[in-house]
């Protein structure tokens, strides 16, 4: 398409009318949980919006995150983004490659000065001049450095982007930083999930193209639309949590029943993410409700919080505050349960020890 | 594959959601009917249980209009049996995406856009010409 049409000139073009705006506008609005009559504002800011250039920039990760991306369950819609931007440069997607790549990525920075978005997946290795993820010759950090500083905006979408994630786990050995240590002052949106929630990275693209500025975003810098409420807050089973009806392990009675997982290393009531009401694969499911408590992996340092299936009752003071919210909330509850999880977890590991004797 | 320590579903018991939504969307009649305010009720944000969902729908039914809407996937709409009380139900894929009730004379989405219209019209020329310069044409031999 011609990058001077606007979007709406574009799909009229195509035969497609203001009403897949409006459809679109319904669903953003819906998923940020904006006023219904929100939609149409979005849905005008879209029609009349440039075809947004998009530099995606991968490090440190796995490609978990443009999986999710590109595997939404409502394709018609969720995919409707890849109309709305042009995707300028993404190593896993696109066809080219080698200097024709950097190329397009040099010549979508020339042509869309000041306007472009970078998005970016994995942390940065700073240890040892950043030699530990180079691309091109280049360190992960050089490149980032060059295709920020003409953007108008950064989005770090997954928990290694956002605040390190695994490559910065204990005992990080690349010296791997988040991107917000590194775009100054750009406007920045971290998108935090191993992987994220492909409804939020969509709704959070949407938000700005219609609005031309971030949504916002919470003392972590994620979307509050998304990441306002802890797993906990939505979770379905947590009405046992306020009954004290807690799984003590995998496979007894009380784990059968679908009572809670909290005694069983479950992080949601600290978590601040949508997984309880957005779901996974189309709404079919979630960590928890398949049995597994959740991991935490939106927040920062999910990783090094001292083992997924140890209980969050301890240490309050090291998990911060959002916890002792949590804890206090389901005091009298909670502390019992966390001392008999406490000593569940003694026996758990004594007698793994003896085993390996 | 599901684990043997699922939960399979969580609670089915009504929460009283249907009843709640429906004195809301009487007072929003009452204001359209008066006024000509329109409003919009997003039934995906609430903790709804499939009971609530199947309530809901039981008490508005259906009345006399419907319309499928085919828009990037699927759009269905159809007046419940209460005037001026519709149901917007977009679809992405197989899944339902979006579902609202609207309070108004007529959803805006089945409205045509003066804009596409505008369009439309110079489509229509352009077709139109097209139609007598096919039929005009000598066939070449």
């Amino acid at each position: 398409m011609k990058h001077d049409d606007n979007l709406a000139g574009e799909m009229q073009r195509r035969g497609v009318s203001r009403r897949a705006f409006l459809k679109f506008g319904s669903y953003v609005a819906s998923l940020m949980a904006l006023p219904p009559s929100a939609a149409e504002a979005l849905a005008e800011g879209l029609a009349a919006a440039r075809r947004q250039s998009v530099i995606w920039l991968s490090f440190q990760e796995c490609t978990g995150c443009t999986e999710s991306l590109t595997r939404s369950y409502a394709p018609t819609l969720e995919n409707l983004i890849f109309d709305f931007i042009s995707l300028d440069y993404h190593e896993t997607l696109m066809a080219v490659s080698g200097e024709a790549a950097e190329k397009a990525r040099e010549a979508a920075m020339a042509a869309n000065r000041g306007k472009y978005i970078v998005v970016v997946d994995g942390s940065v290795p700073m240890k040892d001049g950043g030699v530990y993820a180079t691309i091109g010759g280049r360190t992960n950090h050089q490149i980032l450095e060059d295709t920020v500083k003409d953007a108008f905006a950064v989005v770090a979408v997954g928990t290694c982007a956002a605040f390190g994630g695994l490559p910065r786990a204990n005992p990080n050995p690349t010296g791997a930083v988040p991107i917000s240590t590194l775009v100054g002052g750009k406007p920045l949106i971290n998108i935090s999930g191993c992987p994220p929630i492909p409804e939020a990275m969509t709704g959070a693209l949407a938000y700005v193209l219609s609005f031309g500025k971030l949504p916002e975003l919470d003392h972590l810098g994620r979307p509050k639309a998304f990441f306002g409420e802890t797993i906990h807050d939505r979770c379905y089973r947590r009405p046992f949590y306020e009954r004290g009806e807690f799984a003590d392990g995998f496979d007894d009675a009380g784990a059968r029943q679908g009572f809670c997982l909290y005694k069983v290393g479950c992080k949601g009531p600290v978590t601040y993410n949508s997984c309880a009401t957005m779901k996974w694969n189309g709404g079919v499911s979630f960590p928890i409700q398949s049995g597994h408590g959740c991991l935490g992996c939106s927040e920062p340092d999910f990783w090094d919080q001292g083992g997924f299936y140890r209980p969050l009752s301890t240490p309050l003071g090291a998990m911060g505050p959002a916890l002792a919210g949590a804890a206090l909330a389901g005091a009298a509850l909670g502390v019992g349960a966390a001392l008999s999880a406490r000593s569940h977890q003694k026996s758990y590991l004594a007698s793994a020890e003896k085993e390996k004797e | 594959m599901t684990s043997p320590c699922a939960a399979s579903e969580p609670i089915e018991t009504g929460a009283g959601f249907a009843d709640a939504l429906i004195s809301e969307a009487i007072a929003l009649v009452e204001r359209f009917a008066k006024t000509g305010e329109t409003a919009t009720i997003d039934l995906g944000g609430l903790p709804m249980s499939n009971r609530d969902r199947a309530e809901l729908d039981d008490f508005l039914g259906r009345g006399e209009v419907s319309a499928n809407i085919d828009v990037i996937g699927r759009t269905e709409v159809w007046e419940t049996r209460f005037s001026g009380v519709w149901r917007v139900r977009h679809f992405g894929g197989a899944e339902v995406a979006t579902d609202l009730i609207e309070i108004a004379a007529c959803p805006k989405i089945l409205f045509a856009d003066p804009r596409d219209a505008e369009s439309a019209a110079r489509g229509m020329a352009k077709a139109l010409e097209l139609k007598h310069g096919i039929v005009e044409t000598p066939h070449e031999t």
